[in-house]
């Protein structure tokens, strides 16, 4: 349902991208790793039962820039209002409420396979960066799709929601299990997660001058109670996407590091933490936030401002 | 309340520790002065013996962290370990030395790759008794969630581990020395998890406890001329309703965010105290707006933890931000209410900002009583508590 984003991408390659590129061209981070018996376990823990035949559910993301494919050791040309270059650092987002669309426009959810580690009751992390290149803060493991099972049906659409559930967000991340204890997306100074790291180095179109462009999706604005436990959050900042129109369990979906940011001058910290750490004062995050299908005075789901993600 | 009567010791023990000095006395936790009390954990697993100054109340401990000599024991070689960084060369001591009650000395601390912090180091004497860590947060109310701070923060960098504790632990736990104490605290264990650093760093935090100052001596009753005139008046200066310090700084650990066995509501202080007012507006500095940063909340735009003051003339600088030298420039601030910024970015008049806390007002006070409230502040330190062995670096390798 969202359209291409309209910044047009000239893939170029850095000297340097070019040496990275060797090893990691050939083989985009599109492809799930191994990471056991993933197709072995099936817990049915949270899907409605209702006397109809349940299938297994695939659900496969692509990562891209744009219309080039996301590549660690690539730079991106003319990226943001700006157009600025940009090497990527980073690209996980953590998922959950996975639901199919059926014809009716039925709502259906997806029970997510419990594999030990990237899905976790109803939370996944989808990980499209593989350590290579400029992406040194992940994991060279990827999970770019989602597995689960849910009512036989036709589907024609799919919501998830970006972020990881309230009570989940706010565990003991010291003992929390896969992939809730990856330390990378630990926001520990607002005791939770970053429900998307996305962070890239910026060289500036004009001026050439480098910097950081950290965007941290997480909860704000948090309160505990008596006994230290995080009651409620002014800005959940959890995002609602909704895509429609396709055949979600044969279609892939796009998940567009381009579209996110470009509506941001990454070159320019015009206020707050450099890049976006959700604060809803941060000038970089009213442009980013309403992208992941957050409402940006609300930290509310809006589906309907979303363009990081989109079928084909 | 500041002034709450205790129950008196007239040993000459304790005199005769202070006027001989830590190394006849030995560690409190095996040789325990008359003004110690040893008192046991009654939800340890190994019968741990709080050593605990007179007057102290029993600290609380998380249920699923309860205090134990071995953990401990692994948690003092950790909070000393240089392998727990990024960088290798860099501690939760290289920010948080004995000698200065665990502060670094720094206006603002810096991390191990360099990048220096909005804020100055904290002590860490009587942790164990707060009820929230860090400057400004209302969200760090256990050591444990606070321990993940420096591990794994980015902006700024502290220790440097997010995404890279995999391989640290797993060369910490394979070394001997690790294995025994890992062994010791935590037998069912078959390698060293982030749990377990984290609940044995809060441990070994949880005895960094310091209540044998001259001011405890004499507040105790075990010397009535610890203190000397000077300092008395200061003392009356500071529990008194024309400074009224104590509002803030009160109570056992003279502070107002107090945790223990015996306190059933939880509380949480931060205050404004108008060290700044950009544009007039009650605004800080951009990088720190305290409590602020973390709810979000206009109102609280400034407010910060009133640190605990025991041992505070060896914590310089001060402030949040190291922006005061010495313990005279701080009284100065609070006589004056609040801190005027004439130039600059940060330019402004704390002494007039819409959110300076009530409690802050501005009191009169001479040059002398100024002095002799510095004086009061300089009989907190603790110089026991500075110089125990039991806390000290158990590295030898660790040359001084």
């Amino acid at each position: 349902m969202n359209p291409r984003s309209p910044i047009r991408f000239a893939f170029a390659l850095a000297a340097v991208a070019t040496a990275c590129a060797g090893s990691n061209g050939a083989s985009p981070s599109v492809v799930a790793t191994g990471f056991g018996d993933a197709a072995a376990a099936d817990t049915g823990v949270l899907v409605p039962s209702e006397g109809g035949a349940e299938i297994a559910v695939t659900l496969r993301f692509r990562s891209q820039v744009g219309d080039a494919p996301f590549d660690c050791g690539a730079v991106f040309a003319n990226v943001g209002t700006t157009g600025a270059r940009l090497s990527p650092l980073d690209f996980r987002v953590y998922v959950h409420d996975v639901r199919l669309v059926d014809e009716q426009g039925v709502e259906v959810p997806v029970a997510l396979e419990q594999d030990d580690t990237w899905q976790y009751r109803e939370t996944a992390l989808l990980d499209f960066e593989d350590k290579s290149g400029t992406c040194a803060s992940g994991t060279t493991e990827t999970h770019v799709v989602l597995t689960g099972h849910t009512r036989k049906g036709s589907y024609r659409g799919l919501r998830f929601r970006v972020g990881v559930p309230f009570d989940l967000n706010h565990g003991d991340a010291a003992t929390a299990p896969s992939p809730l204890n990856l330390s990378g997306l630990f926001w520990s100074w607002a005791d939770g997660y970053k429900f998307a790291r996305m962070d890239a180095r910026i060289t500036s179109a004009t001026t050439n001058v480098m910097s950081g462009f950290l965007m941290h999706l997480g909860s704000t604005g948090c309160s505990a109670d008596s006994r230290g436990g995080i009651v409620t959050c002014t800005h959940p900042n959890v995002g609602e996407v909704s895509l429609s129109g396709f055949d979600p369990l044969t279609q892939p979906v796009i998940a567009d590091y381009g579209a996110l940011f470009g509506a941001a001058a990454l070159d320019r910290n015009t206020g707050g933490a450099p890049g976006c750490m959700s604060e809803p004062g941060d000038p970089e995050c009213a442009a980013l936030l309403p992208n992941f299908g957050i409402d940006i005075t609300t930290g509310g789901p809006h589906a309907a401002s979303q363009t990081l993600f989109r079928h084909e | 309340m500041p002034r709450a009567k205790r129950s008196f010791a007239t040993s000459s023990t304790a005199l005769c520790c202070v006027l001989v000095g830590a190394a006849s006395c030995g560690a409190q936790s095996t040789a325990p002065s008359a003004n110690l009390v040893e008192t046991p954990d009654p939800s340890s697993t190994d019968g741990y013996l709080w050593m605990l100054p007179r007057g102290f109340p029993l600290p609380r401990t998380p249920q699923d962290n309860p205090m134990s000599s071995a953990k401990v024991e692994l948690g003092r070689y950790l909070f000393y370990e240089k392998r727990l960084s990024v960088t290798g060369s860099y501690s939760c001591a290289s920010c948080h030395e004995q000698s200065k009650a665990f502060t670094d000395g720094r206006a603002r601390a810096l991390g191990a790759t360099n990048q220096l912090h909005p804020r100055g180091a904290m002590s860490l004497a009587n942790m164990a008794y707060g009820s929230t860590f860090t400057w400004a947060s209302s969200l760090m109310s256990s050591l444990e969630k606070q321990a993940l701070v420096p591990m794994f923060g980015e902006t700024p960098v502290e220790l440097g581990l997010s995404g890279r504790e995999g391989p640290i632990l797993q060369a910490l736990g394979s070394d001997a020395t690790y294995r025994q104490l890992l062994e010791s605290a935590y037998p069912q264990a078959k390698m060293l998890s982030l749990a377990h650093v984290v609940q044995a760093l809060s441990s070994f935090e949880r005895t960094l406890i310091s209540g044998q100052s001259r001011y405890d001596l004499w507040a105790t009753g075990a010397d009535r001329r610890a203190l000397n005139d000077s300092e008395q008046r200061g003392l009356k200066l500071f529990f008194g309703e024309r400074a009224e310090c104590f509002h803030c700084h009160g109570g056992f650990n003279f502070g107002d965010n107090v945790n223990h066995a015996g306190t059933k509501v939880r509380e949480q202080n931060f205050h404004n105290n108008g060290l700044y007012n950009v544009g007039g507006t009650g605004a800080y500095p951009s990088d720190n707006p305290g409590l602020m940063g973390v709810t979000g909340r206009e109102q609280d735009m400034g407010r910060f933890k009133a640190p605990s003051l025991r041992n505070v003339a060896v914590t310089a600088p001060y402030m949040h931000d190291g922006s005061m030298d010495t313990l005279r420039a701080v009284v100065d601030h609070y006589a004056r209410g609040g801190t005027r910024t004439a130039s600059g970015p940060n330019a402004g008049d704390g002494a007039t900002s819409p959110l300076r806390s009530e409690l802050v007002h501005g009191f009169a006070a001479t040059d002398a009583e100024r002095d002799d409230l510095v004086h009061f502040l300089e009989s907190l330190t603790d110089e026991l508590f500075l110089q125990n062995p039991v806390y000290a670096d158990p590295w030898p390798s660790h040359s001084k």
